[in-house]
């Protein structure tokens, strides 16, 4: 307990020291905005586009589809806010030995290699993913009750944790390939994934979809609650993944460490 | 010669950090399967679409992961990063060569590299699936087709140059190049070919010249493009071609004489 109180303090001062950063750098938080707006803006019109020539793909209408776009840029706007910015730094800390210092330090390593960070100027991908949720729930006439939010709410959570764990096992293979600094824009494809309907990967090969699986389920176990057709399995299969997930990325990044040879003298 | 040798070092390097081609290569696979599993499902609503059938538009999609790795290139990102931000553009603005062949031996050797995986790639795609991705071609089309993919590295490069320049003077190119990033992806047909684009869309991907570096080549592989057609595209692509080419003068000769540098 006293453990977790001591990692929220250093949470709430990192909340600050990255905010104070960004308003030293502004012409970089600018920059980080504008693309995250028109990132936002690429998604939603990308599904329209996709959709144009076919009101029903997979067993999914159009404003379904357009409900899960919007709901991808929600949920990845707060794993770009939480995570990205430091999965970005990962492999270069790695290979210019930067980790040395981390791994010196009394707080954990995880922690520090994907917390420091925090992205603010994905804050604007965050509104406009809200404000379109909003719009498509209104076109298509659903009322949210509180045991619905209190579920959207805990499934979001669960897949923030599918994700993040997903991120950092692949990224752990950078201890190994310290030379691949673009794994990083690998994952950021992969997580396009999570804005399609499952159904679309089941034709593939078993092994595929058992990996893409839990990828699967980041965005539509909290689009199902919304659209108010949740099943037992949506609830319990992220449930399961994402506990399973994190305790083998954890364990994975432990034993990776035991290969670390450092790149300073 | 000794531009082949600038190639072989450059080349030497790309081996030496290969699995970083390999990385960019599955990006540009994922993304490709991506668009065509989702497109699988349109195809069980439509038999066809503005001419295209499922076998077809997969066979666009497996050619696509070719022709982006071999002909988008990212000159841009190395000028920004290297040259500029690191600081080596002095060094290399006083080598008696030109910037923009320096560049181009530089970016050659990648694009060779993930060129050939990716149609290792293409094809290996194709025999799984069972999918025709050549259709029989003249050798005067397959010269054409050459041709065609020639002037769109060409069209690629000086484009990406002219993006890349203009950090001599911004020093951050980043949103600007984000922003082309997704006009790239709608206009160029990596979401889908630009012929099932919906109405004024499709009218602006023909107007711009990005469909002249990926979609044209492709469809023209396809045997999609008649011999009349194919010439009409190298026509476009030349004037692109030109127009580029007189930008990136400008431009070049604005930022040479803006530009300030600070020795190290």
């Amino acid at each position: 307990m006293r453990n977790i109180k001591k990692y929220f303090k250093i949470y709430r001062m990192l909340i600050k020291l990255n905010f104070a950063t960004m308003l030293a750098y502004r012409a970089n938080f600018y920059s980080s905005f504008g693309a995250n707006l028109a990132w936002s803006l690429f998604i939603i019109t990308s599904m329209l586009l996709l959709t144009s020539k076919a009101p029903n793909v997979f067993g999914w209408t159009r404003d379904e589809l357009l409900l899960l776009a919007g709901m991808y840029n929600v949920f990845i706007s707060v794993f770009f806010i939480l995570f990205s910015h430091n999965f970005n730094e990962f492999s270069e800390n790695i290979h210019y030995g930067k980790l040395d210092a981390v791994l010196m330090k009394p707080i954990d390593s995880q922690f520090i290699m994907t917390c420091l960070l925090i992205g603010y100027g994905s804050a604007i991908r965050l509104i406009v993913g809200l404000l379109f949720v909003s719009y498509m729930l209104s076109q298509m006439h659903i009322t949210l009750s509180f045991l619905t939010i209190g579920g959207f709410i805990v499934l979001f959570i669960l897949s923030l944790i599918i994700l993040y764990s997903f991120w950092f096992f692949v990224m752990t293979l950078t201890l190994w390939f310290t030379n691949l600094e673009n794994l990083v824009n690998l994952l950021y494809e992969i997580n396009h994934i999570t804005r399609f309907p499952p159904e679309m990967y089941k034709g593939a090969s078993i092994f595929l979809f058992i990996t893409l699986f839990p990828l699967t389920l980041v965005i539509i176990s909290p689009a199902k609650v919304l659209l108010q057709k949740i099943l037992l399995g949506d609830i319990i299969w992220p449930i399961i993944c994402s506990m399973m997930l994190f305790v083998v990325s954890r364990q994975f990044w432990k034993f990776a460490l035991r290969y670390y040879t450092s790149a300073s003298s | 010669m000794r531009y082949f040798r600038i190639f072989l070092l450059h080349f030497q390097n790309l081996l030496a950090h290969r699995g970083r081609s390999i990385v960019w290569l599955f990006i540009a696979l994922v993304e490709a399967l991506i668009y065509l599993a989702f497109i699988r499902g349109v195809f069980q609503e439509h038999s066809s679409l503005s001419h295209w059938t499922l076998p077809s538009v997969s066979a666009y999609y497996f050619l696509l992961v070719a022709t982006a790795a071999t002909l988008m290139t990212h000159i841009e990102v190395k000028i920004l990063h290297d040259d500029i931000e690191l600081g080596q553009i002095d060094g290399r603005l006083l080598k008696p060569f030109s910037y923009y062949w320096q560049n181009f031996y530089f970016e050659i050797p990648y694009r060779f590299f993930q060129g050939v995986l990716g149609i290792l790639l293409c094809v290996g795609l194709s025999m799984v699936f069972g999918v025709t991705i050549f259709s029989p071609l003249s050798m005067f089309q397959i010269g054409l087709c050459c041709l065609i993919f020639l002037l769109a590295y060409f069209i690629s490069f000086t484009f990406k140059m002219i993006v890349g320049i203009l950090s001599f003077i911004t020093t951050d190119i980043r949103g600007l190049n984000e922003l082309l990033t997704i006009l790239i992806i709608i206009f160029a047909g990596y979401i889908l070919p630009i012929n099932l684009l919906p109405g004024i869309l499709e009218s602006i991907a023909y107007a711009l010249p990005f469909a002249y570096i990926i979609y044209y080549p492709i469809v023209a592989l396809l045997g999609q493009l008649s011999v009349p057609m194919m010439l009409q595209v190298i026509g476009i692509q030349i004037a692109w071609l030109v127009g580029f080419a007189f930008v990136y003068k400008i431009v070049w000769r604005s930022v040479l004489r803006q530009f300030a540098s600070v020795g190290q």
